[in-house]
């Protein structure tokens, strides 16, 4: 409890107050020691006092008691007039019968009628005491006196006020003492406390406390200037340390810069030779097309000169294989990416083509192309590109033979590199006596091997229109 | 009743005959037994039942010269000169009594030769006419000399024993205590009325 009242308030104040509560505990029982002693010892003398008065009432009293002289007994007793604070008195005969009486002041005749037993007691606020009258061994009366306490009580009232200005008093010096002498232990302390706000503050730790005292706060002192000095040598020892790390950084740095600058000159040759690669990669493929065109363009020519319909459509076919396998190496030198070719571009612009070749009489036949996401490398693009060559031309040149209403679908979907292929048509139907695996003509044969080629399956529905499905992997190797 | 009992005591005194003195303790008898067979009523103590315990409360407040406590002395003697107006309430009143440790006799005198060996003498109003004699013969006697007759002290006795507002009051002859080198106590001194020979 002491340490939760005491905890906010400084040390100085802290030293003031319990000197100041010590020393007021210690005189407050000081104070109520003496209050009772004086207590005691005003009861012990009123009694001594009075039993002195009674005895000496009882002696004077003892020829009037026994020669029945009340008057001498009554004049006896009218000298304790003197005695302000006794009450009243009386004397009893031998039987206990009121003999003479004396009273202080009129109203105040509270008598008994009777004697009663002999000693002390206390009524209210008198004390009463009786004794027998005795004279040659033989009790011939009692005497009685009521002492008024007023008086006495009075008394110890006043000794209690004197006690309590003394008591304030004293406490009142051992403040004014306490307040001088406190700083003999707290000036040191603050001096401490003031010098450790000084370091911690500013961080400076050349600052140092002066002992004043060769006590346990000295002793303090002493020790905290020590850390002192000690968190000082640290401190240079501490930026030594990190200057010659310092140091050693820059170096690694430079060491590290230096390598940077090398590797990003590889890296940027690197980058040279790979756009030189890509070039000349475009470069051959852009060739590539345009032998496959200058081929084209010749097959063309040459099927100018027959009239023989058969041959000519050979030759248009050929045209048109050729055509669809240049427009793979066109599309891949035009794509940003050398390594693979989007084929919704390309069905679009083979579709064109092969329009162009066999649509004059297609113009009732919707032809659809939905290719979603299929990029495909130059291995698998050609054989993909031939196949769908193979398949549309077929579909265009037989399904409507008479221009009829209809509708040609390419879809194309990619799903875990795993590419679908599908060409539908809702035309006339692929003859029912032809064997897919063991086809005669040279388009089925070209889609078996291409599918083989891919590592495809190649699979016909013919519910509702004839449906050619492709399914193969659109990664590279086996 | 205590009227009567004057009437009584003074028809004794005139008579001094034996049987009257006979009748009269018959009749004290009677009057004691008949109070005591009534009320229970506390008895006033008659005049001479004061006088006696008077007599013998004396000694507690008065030092004898050769001093009554010594041990040769077994008792303490009050002697009753010439007629004796107290009869047994003397030995009534004293009875058991003891003053200082001393038992107290009662002694009847019909001389004052016999009446030197008392501690304390009581003369009878009998005595009266030969007052003079006895206190002659008394001088240089420490013996205490009590009276109820008047002009006892003015004749050289020393205390004299009077009624006064229905009390019994006393008067000191305090040159004739001296005289027979008695102490009297202030305390009794301050109750008593105190005269000299010469008054």
């Amino acid at each position: 409890m002491w340490n939760r009242l005491l905890k906010n308030i400084s040390i100085k104040r802290k030293l003031i107050l319990i000197n100041l509560f010590t020393t007021g505990i210690v005189l407050f029982i000081a104070c109520v020691l003496f209050i009772q002693f004086e207590r005691k010892n005003l009861k012990d003398n009123t009694l001594r006092e009075l039993s002195v008065l009674s005895k000496i009432i009882s002696d004077n009293s003892t020829a009037a008691l026994a020669f029945d002289d009340r008057k001498t007994a009554e004049e006896i007793l009218s000298a304790l007039s003197v005695k302000k604070y006794i009450a009243s008195a009386c004397l009893f005969d031998h039987n206990g019968r009121i003999f003479a009486t004396y009273t202080s002041k009129p109203e105040s005749a509270d008598l008994p009628e009777r004697a009663g037993p002999a000693g002390h007691r206390f009524e209210g606020d008198y004390l009463i005491i009786e004794n027998p009258v005795v004279l040659d061994s033989e009790i011939i009366g009692h005497v009685y006196l009521s002492y008024d306490l007023k008086e006495s009580n009075e008394q110890l009232r006043l000794y209690i006020n004197i006690i309590f200005l003394v008591f304030i008093a004293a406490t009142a010096i051992a403040f004014l003492i306490s307040a001088q002498l406190q700083s003999i232990i707290s000036k040191p302390i603050i001096h401490l406390s003031d010098v450790a706000k000084d370091v911690s503050f500013k961080r400076d730790y050349s600052v140092r406390a002066v002992r004043q005292s060769q006590d346990e706060i000295g002793l303090l002192i002493d020790a905290f200037n020590d850390m002192l000095t000690q968190i000082q040598e640290r401190d240079q020892a501490l930026i030594k340390d990190q200057e010659t790390l310092e140091r050693r950084v820059e170096a690694r740095t430079q060491e590290l810069r230096l390598e940077v600058q090398e590797r990003k000159k590889a890296e940027d040759k690197i980058t040279t030779s790979l756009k030189e690669k890509e070039v000349l990669l475009k470069e051959i493929h852009h060739r590539v097309k345009n032998n496959l065109q200058v081929v084209s363009s010749l097959l063309y020519l040459q099927s100018k000169k027959t009239t023989h319909k058969q041959t000519l459509e050979m030759l248009n076919e050929s045209q048109n294989r050729i055509k669809s396998m240049a427009l793979i190496h066109e599309k891949l030198y035009q794509s940003k990416d050398i390594a693979s070719i989007d084929f919704s571009e390309y069905v679009e612009n083979l579709l064109s083509h092969l329009y162009r070749s066999y649509g004059a009489h297609l113009s009732m036949v919707n032809i659809r192309v939905d290719v979603q996401d299929v990029f495909l490398n130059i291995d698998k693009a050609i054989p993909c590109g031939l196949i769908i060559n193979e398949l549309v031309s077929n579909c265009m040149k037989y399904a409507f033979p008479n221009n009829e209403q209809g509708e040609i679908a390419i879809e194309m979907s990619s799903k875990n590199s795993h590419v679908d292929l599908d060409v539908f048509d809702n035309g006339v139907g692929f003859p029912r006596d032809i064997d897919l695996n063991k086809s005669e003509t040279l388009g089925l044969q070209l889609v078996n091997a291409l599918t083989a080629q891919l590592g495809g399956m190649l699979s016909l529905n013919r519910t509702g229109g004839t449906r050619f499905t492709i399914t193969f992997s659109a990664e590279t190797g086996n | 009743m205590a009227l009567i009992k004057d009437n009584m005591n003074f028809q004794l005194k005139k008579t001094n005959s034996y049987i009257q003195r006979m009748v009269l303790l018959f009749l004290l008898i009677l009057n004691t037994q008949f109070t005591m067979a009534g009320q229970p009523v506390q008895l006033q103590p008659s005049e001479y039942e004061i006088k006696a315990a008077f007599i013998y409360k004396f000694a507690k407040f008065i030092e004898w010269p050769a001093g009554i406590e010594q041990a040769d002395r077994d008792s303490l003697i009050i002697g009753i000169l010439g007629h004796d107006p107290f009869g047994f309430i003397m030995e009534k009143v004293i009875g058991g009594k003891t003053v200082r440790g001393k038992v107290i006799t009662v002694e009847r005198y019909h001389t004052v030769d016999e009446a030197l060996q008392s501690d304390i003498l009581f003369i009878s109003e009998s005595e009266m006419p030969r007052l003079d004699f006895i206190i002659n013969r008394l001088s240089g006697r420490d013996i205490l000399t009590v009276s109820d007759t008047q002009d006892f002290t003015s004749k050289g006795g020393m205390i004299y024993l009077y009624m006064h507002e229905k009390h019994i009051r006393f008067m000191i002859n305090i040159e004739a205590a001296s005289e027979a080198q008695l102490k009297f106590s202030s305390k009794l001194l301050k109750l008593a009325e105190i005269i000299t020979s010469a008054e």
